[in-house]
């Protein structure tokens, strides 16, 4: 239970109707107060806000003064989870509302964000940072996320950041909450790439990767071994920047 | 400023460019789905614009109060597609990456009735489209995605010109009767083509 702020009124510059609401946890009281030469004393349950920094709030404009159609932003500092900047209870549940992007569509922009960015990407290390990373997302699945809260909770590094960032440009799109699905991106960001010293790339499925390449040796001297059918090979023209 | 201008100078810097932008977005998510006969975005022309912003309710009042911001077909997006369950099979992948504030399935109102038949959407533009110096202002938020199948654009597009002949007068009755004529057509051929595809393609989808 808590404290619950409605406000509404008019954007004096746009003229569009805003709509705000906020909620505070709160606390029980007495409330005193002289009456009549008396003192009446009543205890009010849970009417004092505990902590004015721990809150959810939601702020709505409708898009135009005759459409039911509301826009708005929403935050939550009830939570502490970087992996879910903004609770469903909240969004879906009490407020009745939903992401403006769809779970496929978020999940396809930061998969194949990740994916153009581990493919340009020229330097391994960077390379074997993104693909990681693609791995780690499965854990964030379900979970109301953006490419935002992507990168700083899985504490890349500044060039893995910056690579991905310039694959998304928009800050909005960027900051944008959506309901991240493993499932599509699997099917987006598949493959896990290697390059060595010696010009040779080796590819697979990132989640397979492991199982399918065995690697050994000690030091920065690594051997790569695997084995299977032939199933498909081409020749490039120009020098190998891509897949093999 | 009058509507004229204020369109004109929203339909140059934003509308255009982001149709286009759209138009290469959704051809990107529908790449692998089969029997698309063609995928198109446009802005709005503005004398279409400005006639729609007469557009007058029962009670004889303006329709839109701010034609700017309420009418919402100003980029406009086709999907045509070879049979009617393709409209299905499309819808789905729209409703799974945009999010939409209405859904219409568009068709006469009487069971005897033929004419317009489509599904039309209206979608939120997504975010990443939109240019990072656009102007907040000559933004619309939203645009409208219609699927038809072939035959329903044909007779769409034909019937279209047709009544917005300019320098012709409206459609007489004897031709009114015709053009609903031509529907039938249309849906009695849609209907055919469902019927045979039902058998020959659609069948294998479950399968697989």
């Amino acid at each position: 239970m808590g404290l619950l702020f409605t406000m509404v009124g008019e954007d004096l510059k746009t003229k569009k109707n805003k709509l705000v609401v906020s909620r505070f946890p709160a606390d029980s009281g007495i409330l005193a107060e002289v009456d009549k030469g008396s003192l009446n004393v009543q205890l009010l349950e849970r009417v004092f806000m505990k902590n004015e920094k721990s809150y959810k709030a939601v702020m709505y404009r409708n898009l135009t003064k005759s459409s039911s159609n509301w826009k708005g932003k929403a935050i939550d500092r009830q939570i502490s989870d970087f992996n879910n900047p903004t609770s469903k209870y909240w969004i879906k549940d009490f407020l009745e509302s939903d992401f403006s992007v769809t779970s496929a569509h978020g999940t396809t922009r930061i998969a194949e964000a990740l994916k153009q960015a581990a493919n340009d990407a020229t330097d391994i290390d960077l390379k074997e940072e993104l693909a990681a990373a693609g791995i780690l997302l499965g854990g964030f699945s379900g979970k109301a996320v953006s490419i935002d809260s992507i990168i700083s909770g899985l504490n890349l590094s500044n060039s893995a950041a910056e690579a991905i960032r310039q694959q998304v440009p928009s800050k909005a799109a960027r900051a944008e909450t959506f309901q991240y699905d493993h499932m599509i991106f699997r099917n987006i960001f598949r493959f896990k790439s290697v390059m060595i010293s010696n010009g040779v790339m080796i590819t697979a499925d990132a989640s397979e990767f492991d199982n399918v390449v065995d690697i050994s040796g000690k030091g920065k001297i690594k051997k790569f071994s695997t084995s299977g059918e032939v199933v498909n090979q081409k020749i490039q023209k120009s020098s190998p920047k891509g897949i093999l | 400023m009058s509507l004229r201008k204020a369109y004109n100078r929203r339909r140059d810097r934003v509308l255009l460019p982001v149709a286009k932008s759209l138009e290469a977005h959704i051809e990107k998510l529908l790449k692998t789905t089969k029997r698309i006969d063609r995928i198109c975005a446009r802005a709005k022309e503005t004398e279409s614009f400005l006639r729609k912003a007469q557009n007058k309710s029962k009670n004889g009042a303006l329709k839109y109060a701010e034609p700017l911001n309420e009418i919402l077909d100003q980029i406009g997006v086709r999907i045509v597609v070879f049979y009617p369950q393709d409209v299905d099979l499309v819808s789905s992948v729209i409703s799974d990456y945009f999010m939409a504030i209405e859904t219409k399935e568009l068709a006469p109102e009487f069971e005897y009735e033929f004419g317009y038949i489509g599904r039309h959407f209206i979608l939120s533009i997504p975010t990443e489209l939109i240019p990072e110096d656009a102007d907040e202002d000559l933004l619309p938020q939203h645009f409208e995605l219609q699927i038809k199948t072939m035959f329903q654009h044909a007779w769409s597009e034909a019937s279209h010109d047709l009544a917005y002949k300019p320098g012709h007068g409206a459609l007489d009755s004897e031709q009114l009767r015709l053009i609903a004529y031509a529907a039938a057509q249309a849906w009695g051929a849609d209907r055919i083509f469902r019927d045979i595809s039902d058998g020959r393609i659609f069948q294998n989808i479950g399968k697989i």
